[in-house]
């Protein structure tokens, strides 16, 4: 049974480089523009060129990337995860509450609270078949009133040994900061394109309905998904604990936007089943920096969310172009 | 969809299942994989009742395997991936899947069934053949006791059709028990030893095919079986004598990815029915011409002259109106109320300066109302709340507002019932009397005897044959859908 496949020729050939060199591009445009903005940056300003400046950079990048981390695996399910902002809340509410009795017991604490809220997200999505909008949408009001009983002014105590081991420092040089998101690439590598269950997502968000025809237990990986990433907010919200040294009910609430601009600039697709955790990452550095430069420049800070908006809606386009482009000469 | 279907298979033997569009075949496929429960009714295998819970546990514990006929690959991930999609697992190597071991496995699961494919690309990048050939490798493979083949010879070129059937037979005398269904009677009459019959949701009966003699009669038995006779439907009469006067609407070598160049020609006074299998371009005809679809070549004639169609606006001005099939989705806001769902695509006729003249607007839509006897208490009725054939009138009204030329309506009675259907024949022969001649997808075979005044078969894409309406012999029609 050969010879069934006459419509491929074109995918040999000179076009197969140019698809390549598409592909490529395509899979790490962002970190082009990373280095174009740092470059741009330190021509426009001496300070930027700073280490501290880096070292901002990178800390500030932390609780982005890793409420990030969540939200990719969430939108490459076809999913939405709205109450990854109040997970971090939680996380700092909680944190500095129970901290006074002991470091360990307290981040075991918070990781189990965002087991469970994930995993209500999950049963309400798969088994009670609720929109994921709407589910981590009422997940997000509930937590916001519980973190305010938790924490109704800001305050609380953070231990200096925690703060001292995330924020540490060789130098000028953020070492923690920069492990941690080191670990978090790997992790996501590895979750996302070498185990069973990064797979599955991919599966889930291309065709939902082949997943489960070709035998994938999807409801279980949904579920497994919202998990991860409430986890990974809660983690983000721990970092965000240990730099602003107390607990804060709204702490995490600008962080649920960041989360989806990271996701989508990083290039996961909105629709689901394309996309990763690079992207992601590259896009939290950017975001990252954006606030710096501006404030470098002594452009009012407001003026961050303008960039911000722009930025994604021109990646956006860029990435529609270059689908097309694709699927014109495969 | 399923009414009641009860039959037995027995070991080493190869089943047709055969019926019409929509008598429930991919739905009895997809409940022996468990992807959803009966409401109703138990299967047994080997005396033993079975209750089947996701496909996985189909596949593994009771040995039944489908090739399904949408080709569940997900086109996003590699063909080694999708090969081994539910058991990625077995490929860890240190706790990561080890892509290469990966690609081996399935490069040899694919090469049983002769296929030689670069593993690594996605399932997006091959052709349907392929992915037919892809799945079909995946289910034999898992080595089931039953195998279910739903319209996998479709793509396939007719040699390696043949070389599937080997396969077939092969597994027939290992003890295999395998289920073919084929839009292609002449296969299944080759291949199969009982033929299954589907009709409306109903098992028919049971053809034995044992001995494959005189298969001509045996196909005449099996048609006449799928298509069997209803009764109900009253039609109104056809245009006495074939009206090839006042062209309309020609279509000149129309083509695109799924059109082969199509000619047709619609005259003032005639009803013409596109009809053949489910999915042979019928829509796509009536899609191209209402401008929603891009990459359409070839040209499009209005009352003669020559019409760029670009987009559902161009249509729309040069007067052809489309009526889609997905009535609820495309055609109507639901939530409004039959006031504004007839008005709206006709307003500006009615708006000097873009302002509405709420009474006159009113007094035209309350003859239309009247006109097309639409079943509503007032013009403030939300559509949601009317009957199918009342929703249908309301889509009627709205185009006919517009001063339509020519009407393209895919599936006009989809969902309604019997006396819902009779009015819209009705209503349709009424306005082509009036002179706007109608186009029209018709699935349904007693419709597209009685209703047309010409009928178009399709079949992959081109006209194959043409009948008049006047006398229409159902059997040699049927005959006409199959290759």
């Amino acid at each position: 049974m050969a010879n069934t496949h006459s419509g491929r020729t074109t995918l040999h050939g000179t076009s197969v480089v140019g698809k390549r060199l598409l592909a490529l591009l395509s899979a790490h445009y962002i970190y082009i523009l990373l280095v174009v903005f740092w470059i741009a940056a330190s021509v426009a300003s001496p300070y930027f060129r700073m280490m501290s400046t880096f070292s901002n950079i990178i800390t500030s990048a932390v609780p982005i990337s890793l409420i990030g981390f969540g939200q990719t695996l969430v939108v490459l399910s076809r999913g939405f995860d709205l109450s990854v902002g109040a997970v971090a809340s939680m996380a700092t509410a909680v944190a500095s509450v129970t901290m006074v009795k002991g470091i360990i017991p307290s981040i075991i604490l918070v990781l189990i609270f965002a087991v469970i809220i994930g995993a209500i997200n999950g049963f309400g999505i798969t088994k009670l078949r609720i929109d994921p909008f709407i589910m981590t949408l009422c997940m997000m009001f509930f937590l916001t009133g519980i973190n305010q009983l938790i924490r109704p002014s800001p305050g609380g105590y953070i231990p200096d040994d925690f703060k001292g081991l995330l924020l540490y420092q060789v130098g000028d040089f953020p070492l923690t900061s920069f492990l941690i998101l080191v670990v978090a690439a790997a992790v996501g590598f590895v979750i996302l394109q070498k185990r069973k269950f990064g797979r599955e997502i991919y599966a889930i968000g291309g065709e939902p309905e082949y997943a489960r025809m070709s035998g994938i237990n999807t409801d279980q990986t949904r579920v497994k998904v919202y998990i991860v990433s409430a986890v990974a907010a809660a983690l983000g919200g721990l970092f965000i604990a240990a730099r602003i040294g107390s607990g804060n009910a709204e702490a995490g609430a600008s962080y649920l936007f960041d989360s989806f601009t990271t996701v989508f600039m990083g290039g996961t697709l909105v629709t689901g089943g394309v996309g990763g955790y690079s992207g992601t990452l590259g896009a939290a550095l950017i975001i990252s920096s954006i606030g710096r430069i501006l404030q470098f420049l002594g452009i009012n800070i407001w003026y961050h969310f303008i960039v911000k908006g722009v930025l994604l809606a021109s990646v956006a386009g860029f990435q529609l172009y270059f689908a097309r482009k694709g699927r014109r000469s495969g | 969809m399923l009414k009641r279907i009860s039959f037995t298979l027995e070991q080493g033997r190869i089943y047709g299942l055969v019926g019409e569009n929509g008598a429930g075949k991919s739905t009895l496929v997809k409940i022996l994989m468990g992807l959803f429960p009966p409401e109703e009714g138990e299967i047994l295998i080997a005396g033993e009742r079975i209750y089947i819970r996701d496909p996985q546990q189909a596949r593994y514990e009771f040995g039944i395997d489908a090739v399904f006929q949408e080709h569940a690959l997900i086109p996003q991930m590699s063909i080694a991936e999708n090969v081994f999609l539910d058991s990625l697992q077995s490929f860890y190597d240190g706790g990561f899947i080890n892509n290469r071991r990966m690609e081996a496995d399935s490069r040899e699961v694919l090469n049983k069934v002769g296929l030689n494919l670069d593993v690594s690309v996605h399932a997006s990048e091959i052709s349907e053949a392929e992915k037919s050939l892809v799945e079909l490798s995946k289910a034999l493979y898992r080595d089931p006791k039953i195998l279910i083949l739903d319209e996998v010879t479709a793509p396939l070129p007719s040699e390696i059709v043949h070389q599937l059937f080997d396969i077939m037979q092969t597994l027939k005398q290992a003890g295999k028990t395998i289920i073919f269904i084929s839009h292609r009677l002449h296969e299944v009459l080759t291949i199969c030893d009982e033929i299954l019959v589907l009709r409306d949701g109903n098992f028919e009966g049971c053809i034995d095919n044992t001995e494959k003699e005189d298969l001509a009669a045996t196909r005449k038995e099996v048609v006449l079986m799928m298509t069997g006779t209803e009764k109900g439907l009253h039609f109104p009469p056809k245009a006495k004598a074939e009206a090839r006067e006042q062209n309309v609407l020609s279509l000149m070598n129309l083509r695109n990815s799924r059109l082969r160049g199509i000619n047709l020609d619609v005259y003032k006074g005639e009803i013409v029915a596109l009809a053949g299998l489910r999915g042979q371009g019928q829509s796509a005809i009536l899609r191209a011409v209402a401008g929603l679809l891009t990459h359409v070549e070839g040209d499009i004639l209005l009352e003669g002259k020559t019409k760029r169609i670009r987009n559902p606006y161009d249509a729309i001005e040069s007067g052809i109106f489309y009526v889609s099939d997905r009535r609820d989705e495309e055609e109507l806001w639901l939530t409004h109320d039959v006031w504004l769902n007839i008005s709206l695509a006709s307003i500006n006729d009615r708006a000097p300066f873009g302002i509405i003249r709420m009474k006159n607007d009113r007094s035209v839509i309350e003859d239309m109302v009247s006109n097309l006897r639409i079943e509503t208490p007032s013009l403030a009725k939300i559509v949601q709340q009317l009957s199918g054939g009342n929703r249908q009138k309301v889509v009627l009204g709205k185009y006919l507002l517009a001063r339509p030329k020519i009407l393209l309506m895919d599936q006009p009675t989809i969902g309604l019932d019997v006396g819902a259907k009779v009015e819209i024949y009705n209503l349709l022969r009424k306005l082509v009397d009036e002179g706007i001649p109608a186009l029209v997808v018709l699935t349904d075979l007693e419709e597209v005897v009685s209703l047309p005044d010409r009928i178009l078969v399709m079949r992959e894409g081109v006209i194959a044959r043409e009948f008049s309406g006047l006398e229409v012999n159902e059997e040699e029609l049927v005959d006409s859908y199959y290759g």
